[in-house]
């Protein structure tokens, strides 16, 4: 969800705005305090004016407000709290039955209710009462607001990584599918309708423990989930491996060209074209006749041999392979191919369904042109080249040198095969079963199983509860194959497989031991549980030497599993979910559509895997003159010269006004609300994105914004948010955040670069303007010029990257208590010069990643 | 034949006592261990209804308060139910009031949200209060739809019971059952039963070394696999009794493949769903998210083809006013769809809707800049469960005299600050909770119940 909302305080109050108070001042060093690394920056900034060093200190404080565990409240509260609050809130006159003077000054952690009440009143003005002459200044209720705020922020963090003596984080819903996958070898189809359900976020992040809950419906799912992947495991009937191909278009007897084409040598020769929008292949059923049945449920290489024609300077014929029943996507991708040379396209599909029930395949192509029913590719008479000649009532599909006039995806043929299994799931699978009809087999097979699922040895008698499963089904008369799979699925529905646990049972303990860490290393570079190398490791106490625990890192990146590491952390860091959460309005954004809005996430992605693989820097991320664009992107962002595919990147000139993530259309994007670009959530992003700051909560009871009547002159939405600077209540806060946001003014709700700002009202549309000044006085012109006041503090940046990699790799959010393992890793990466990789090593090498 | 389906109880029942008290089961008296079903009471029956992003608030505004009203253009629809519905204005939560994060998340809960829109932990939401109560003599406890969007619905625990937003599924689960006759389904649901008993024991093992604080993740599991097991209790106790014998022709209605883009249609399948689920006493309370907060609420239908959530951000355009003027007549003229044919539904001294409270509204007021007071919100039916209808109920009026929609300034004021401070929702929640026959002196913040509407 969006985090901050536009507000405007009512103008009921005289203050004065007064930034450079003193009791902000002592806020900041006191929050400073260890931070030494600030101290450096520091002194960059002394060298200008004395105001603008003072300004600047109190930016960073801003930026650097680092976790402190306070068992006192900060001075400047509790001045302001004397001065305004005691007298009336206190033992005598318990004004409301409300006292102050007797909380608990552990702000965050006791007493929370009280003081978020004591914030939120402060921050809407409704305390002190208006009547009481002495009143504070803006700043100095900003000040005790951001302070209660980011006190409570810390208790929340406390509390939700509270470390129990075993710590219970459940796998997400992607995590359990490549879990299944490694452990017995099935594909599970979490995401169709009637799979697992979509897990839960904070702040874009899926893998937090204490946000992972479980209702009685999440265990009923996984009951069946676990059914049917035993099911295909160890199916009633062996199922066997079957290849099945057919001719996309096939002639029968009866059609009035069968026996034309029969002469002439064409009936092999016939093909599929799709032209016109809204035609469908629908035909993809190789599985014919009764020797030829769909073998069951299973994983099943497709392949397709098409071509696909694309006009000079249009768009490329895009291939869309749906399972029309389930609504899934099986596969997309644009096709460039000559007609004499076609091209064979292969991917992967996983299918539940039963023998003799095929998949129902559609194919589309979404690059289409307009409706025709007479063109010379769809007619009656059978499509062989477009080079036919053309009867006088259809529509031309080439031009008269032979070309295509547009994307035109033909296809020749189809092969499907499958189940596929290979030799090592199988193995596993049998490994797994009884191989002879005695509880003694069933003990063993359960026990292989059991150790891989739980990831970690398993304890005495702890098999027997699930052999007992085994004995009850018996004795109830079921069959030995399903009493085994009973045990089975309790295994898979147990707590030791559904959750990754780390601790003892019997005794406290802050150290992982090998399984554990071999586990968390495995889920954060392959979401997935280790391998047997991880596991052998583990097994013999190797793991925690350094330099085994090294190569195991090298190792494991280089493995093209550890794109997932890629793919998951940058959508959780940058809350790539969100984009399109807020569908785009068709009638302002009609380019806009689900290719694109793939495009958008998939650029930020492969951004990062770049960066990663590469050996860069943190500064990419700020800014870049380089991309990685697929030809959907580079076609929205008006960058020639991307015909294949796939990502790639691309050097960037100064006139496609692109660099760094902040500039991807996706992260414009997920920022806005499908009709408005909105600055202060693009703002209050950046700055918890970038630099580790959540600004504090606007006050409850701010005056609606009204809107601008159609018939006034046109305003920005900039012009709109003045009150953010003119009214001091507004811009106590808004200052810190606005200008983050209103330096990408340029870019519109979707991320397309523009000058004017397209508004209702009377008028020309008004010019933008992305300027701006931060709260330390560097002022900028554009989103360019923020990008380098943004790299001068690439030690903030570097702390919250580092901070957010944790979070995602130990489950849990960071306190005060890891303040130490989180600036070893810092440290570390300011002399590797902030290389990606690097500090991901040294974080996988920490201290932090081997404790609870 | 497999006359052992029993065994795994015993078994259960030495791991129930293990549990302790940290688990609250409200439905264990319902338990069904010798397949006696409780005894058939008088069906006492609510439905909550949630539209996303408030309303166009200047046109939905009703003026006057008392029975003396005129129902708005946008409620026009409504005017044939005058006597069985009761409008109402004034209304909000306080906890949730200037954060419209999440509002949809605490309509029937009524719980505090973090401003940031983050996670957080949500209390008990009104409707499964209610189940508790009326769900004992139903097969299904409760029912949680979704024509889009998420649940409505949260445990005692806080934790989110998800909707299902397929018909099909519905249907099946209610009117048809697990596939594979009696004898197979029996024993699934026992094979079901040694499976949840298993891996309860062996949490149960790990739980019992840990100290109380430090098994909440532990808890959480052990509640939700002791959830399963009623619920397979339950089913395993109604496996007996027959399934109710619909008309010809409704198993094909429920089962078709359906259009999301005709909207009506859409719309009227899950209503007239709901009205089954409720007539055959399959459950007597449902709740159903009708479109979600953050995306679809397009309806084609009318030539509507942006979101809800795009259309509340009007920034006072009258062209998107307009229009969201017309997507509220329509979810309005929906509503009264619904009336209609739970009136039409006769039973024994009266209709269906008599023994059916209906609540239909939004978290949201004023969509635009997230305005949360003033809810718009309909309280419909239950004329036998106590409920006075026909009049407009206004917390408003009594303070500030009259309405001026045409300053739209100080009417969008009204629905972002509340004007009676005591007008929570939550007092209506508890109101309708006594309906139910649900004993509490209070749900969530409420400080009254709204007895002006209590016959």
């Amino acid at each position: 969800m969006s985090r901050l909302v536009l507000f405007l305080l009512a103008p009921r109050r005289r203050s004065t705005n007064h930034w450079r108070g003193r009791g902000c001042r002592n806020r900041c060093s006191f929050q400073t305090s260890f931070y030494s690394a600030s101290e450096t920056k520091m002194n960059q900034f002394m060298h200008s004016s004395c105001t603008r060093a003072i300004a600047a200190f109190l930016l960073l404080c801003w930026l650097l407000a680092l976790p402190v565990h306070a068992d006192s409240v900060a001075p400047h509260v509790q001045t302001f709290l004397d001065a305004h609050c005691i007298r009336c809130h206190g033992k005598d006159l318990k004004e409301g039955d409300f006292r102050i003077d007797n909380l608990s000054p552990k702000v965050g952690f006791e007493d929370t209710p009280q003081w978020a009440e004591i914030m939120e009143r402060i921050n809407s003005g409704e305390m002190p009462p208006e009547d009481e002459p002495k009143q504070p200044t803006a700043d100095e209720r900003a000040g005790i607001v951001e302070w209660i705020a980011a006190r409570i922020k810390e208790g929340e963090s406390a509390r939700m990584a509270r470390r129990e003596r075993v710590s219970y984080r459940r796998l997400t819903r992607e995590e359990y599918v490549y879990t299944v996958r490694d452990l017995i070898g099935v594909e599970y189809d979490a995401t169709d309708p009637g799979g697992l359900f979509e897990d839960p976020q904070w702040h874009g992040f899926e893998r937090i423990g204490s946000v992972l809950t479980l209702s009685p419906s999440h265990i009923e799912k996984y009951i069946k989930a676990a059914e049917v992947i035993l099911d295909e495991a160890y199916p009633q009937e062996p199922i066997g491996y079957r290849e099945a191909s057919k001719r996309a278009m096939e002639v029968r007897e009866d059609h009035h060209h069968y026996e034309r084409l029969k002469a002439e040598g064409l009936l092999d020769k016939v093909r599929a074209p799709l032209t016109t929008a809204g035609e469908i292949y629908r035909y993809s059923n190789p599985w014919r006749g009764p020797e030829m049945k769909f073998p069951g449920p299973g994983l099943y290489e497709i392949s397709y041999t098409v071509c696909g024609l694309k006009p000079e300077d249009g768009m490329a014929p895009r291939m869309k392979v749906v399972e029309a029943d389930l609504d899934r996507v099986l596969f997309e991708r644009d096709i460039i191919a000559p007609e004499d040379k076609p091209i064979t396209v292969i991917f992967q599909a996983h299918f539940s369904n039963p023998p003799g029930r095929p998949p129902t395949i559609y194919v589309t192509n979404e690059n289409k042109v307009p409706r025709h029913p007479r063109t010379n590719a769809e007619s009656r008479i059978p499509f062989i080249t477009t080079q036919h000649q053309r009867a006088p009532w259809q529509m031309k599909i080439t031009n008269q040198d032979g070309s295509p006039r547009y994307p035109i995806l033909v296809i020749d043929s189809l092969t499907m095969r499958g189940p596929i299994v290979t030799e090592e799931e199988q193995t596993r699978r049998n490994e797994y079963f009884a191989k002879e009809e005695s509880l003694d087999a069933v003990r063993e097979g359960f026990s292989r199983l059991a150790q891989r699922a739980f990831r970690r040895p398993l304890c005495d008698g702890e098999l027997e509860t699930y052999i007992n499963i085994v004995k009850g089904e018996l004795d109830a008369g079921e069959t030995f194959r399903d009493a085994v799979k009973t045990g089975m699925v309790a295994i898979l529905c147990s707590k030791s497989f559904l959750f990754i646990a780390e601790g003892s049972e019997e005794t406290e303990r802050n150290e992982l031991n090998d399984w554990e860490l071999a586990t968390r290393l495995s889920y954060l570079l392959w979401s997935t549980m280790p391998d047997d190398e991880l596991f052998s490791l583990a097994e013999n106490g190797k793991l925690r030497d350094r330099k085994v625990l090294q190569d195991q890192f090298n190792r494991m990146l280089a493995d093209p599993r550890s794109e997932r590491f890629t793919r998951s952390f940058s959508s959780q860091w940058l809350n790539l979910r969100k984009v399109g959460m807020f569908p785009p309005d068709k009638n302002l954004y009609p380019n806009y559509d689900d290719h694109l809005e793939q495009s958008m996430v998939g650029e930020s992605q492969a951004f990062f895997g770049e960066v990663l693989r590469n050996g860069l820097t943190l500064r990419e991320f700020i800014d870049s003159d380089w991309t990685m664009l697929n030809p959907r992107l580079a076609r929205f962002y008006g960058i020639p010269g991307v015909v294949e595919d796939h990502f790639q990147r691309v050097a960037l000139q100064p006139e496609d006004h692109r660099g760094g993530l902040l500039t991807h259309a996706s992260v414009l994007s997920l920022t806005s609300d499908g009709t408005r670009h909105r600055p202060v959530h693009r703002g209050a992003w950046l700055s918890e994105v970038f630099l580790g700051k959540e600004p504090p909560p606007p006050p409850a009871n701010v005056d609606p914004i009204e809107p601008t009547p159609t018939d006034a002159p046109k305003a920005t939405l900039r012009m709109k948010l003045e009150a953010h600077k003119t009214n001091p209540n507004c811009a106590s806060c808004h200052r810190k955040i606005d200008p983050l946001g209103l330096a990408f003014d340029h870019y519109d709700a979707i991320g397309q670069w523009r000058t004017h700002e397209k508004v209702e009202g009377t008028g020309d549309n008004p010019p933008v303007d992305a300027s701006g000044e931060l709260p330390d006085g560097r002022a900028f012109f554009d989103a360019k010029e923020f990008q380098q006041l943004l790299m001068a503090d690439l030690d903030t940046f570097n702390r919250t990257f580092i901070e957010k990699l944790a979070i995602y790799g130990l489950r849990r959010t960071m306190t005060f208590d890891d303040r130490e393992g989180l600036q070893a890793i810092v440290t570390i990466s300011r002399e590797k010069d902030y290389r990606v990789r690097d500090l991901l090593e040294a974080f996988v090498l920490s201290d932090l990643f081997q404790q609870r | 034949m497999n006359i052992q389906y029993k065994k795994w109880r015993l078994s259960r029942r030495s791991v129930l006592r293990g549990i302790g008290a940290s688990i609250a089961i409200p439905l264990l008296d319902c338990m069904a261990d010798d397949k006696s079903l409780p005894a058939k009471t008088d069906p006492k029956r609510s439905v909550f209804l949630y539209i996303p992003n408030g309303v166009n608030t200047l046109t939905w505004q009703i003026e006057k308060t008392g029975a003396d009203y005129q129902f708005t253009a946008p409620l026009a629809s409504l005017e044939r139910h005058r006597q069985d519905v009761t409008p109402i204005s004034g209304l909000y939560h306080p906890m949730v009031l200037g954060k419209h994060h999440n509002c949809d998340k605490v309509w029937l809960t009524g719980a505090n949200v973090p401003a940031s829109g983050g996670s957080f932990r949500n209390t008990v939401s009104v409707d499964q209060l209610m189940a508790e109560v009326q769900g004992v003599s139903t097969r299904f406890p409760s029912l949680e739809l979704a024509i889009e969007g998420h649940s409505l619905a949260w445990s005692r625990d806080g934790i989110q019971l998800p909707a299902e937003r397929n018909v099909k599924t519905v249907f099946e689960r209610m009117f048809v059952g697990e596939k594979g006759g009696k004898d197979v389904v029996r024993r699934r649901l026992n094979r079901r039963g040694s499976i949840l008993d298993a891996v309860m024991d062996d949490a149960r093992r790990v739980n019992q070394k840990l100290g109380s604080g430090d098994r909440n993740k532990l808890d959480e599991y052990l509640t939700a696999v002791r959830q399963v097991e009623i619920r397979t209790d339950r089913a395993d106790a109604w496996l007996d009794v027959p399934r109710p014998d619909l008309p010809a022709g409704t198993a094909n209605r429920f089962s078709a493949k359906l259009d999301m883009s005709r909207v009506q249609e859409y719309h009227r399948t899950f209503f007239d769903l709901m009205v089954l689920a409720l007539r055959t006493d399959m459950t007597r309370v449902i709740s159903c998210m009708i479109c979600s907060e953050s995306n679809g609420g397009a309806i084609p239908d009318i030539g509507i083809s942006q979101t809800r959530h795009g259309l509340s951000h009007h920034n006072g355009d009258p062209e998107q006013l307009r229009r969201l003027t017309q997507t509220d007549t329509f979810l309005v003229e929906q509503l009264s769809y619904f009336l209609d044919q739970l009136k039409a539904h006769k039973e024994e001294d009266g209709t269906l809707l008599d023994t059916t409270q209906v609540l239909w509204g939004s978290g949201m007021s004023y969509g635009h800049s997230h305005g949360n007071a003033n809810l718009p919100t309909i309280l419909a039916g239950g004329g036998k469960l106590g409920w006075k209808h026909g009049q407009h109920l206004d917390f408003n009026l009594p303070i500030i005299g009259q309405y001026n929609v045409a300053d739209a300034g100080a009417h969008y004021k009204i629905c972002g600050r509340p004007v009676d401070s005591n007008a929570h929702l939550s007092n209506l929640f508890l109101t309708m909770l006594h309906r139910m026959d649900v004993e509490t002196d209070q749900f969530q913040d409420s400080l009254r119940t709204l007895s002006e509407i209590v016959a």
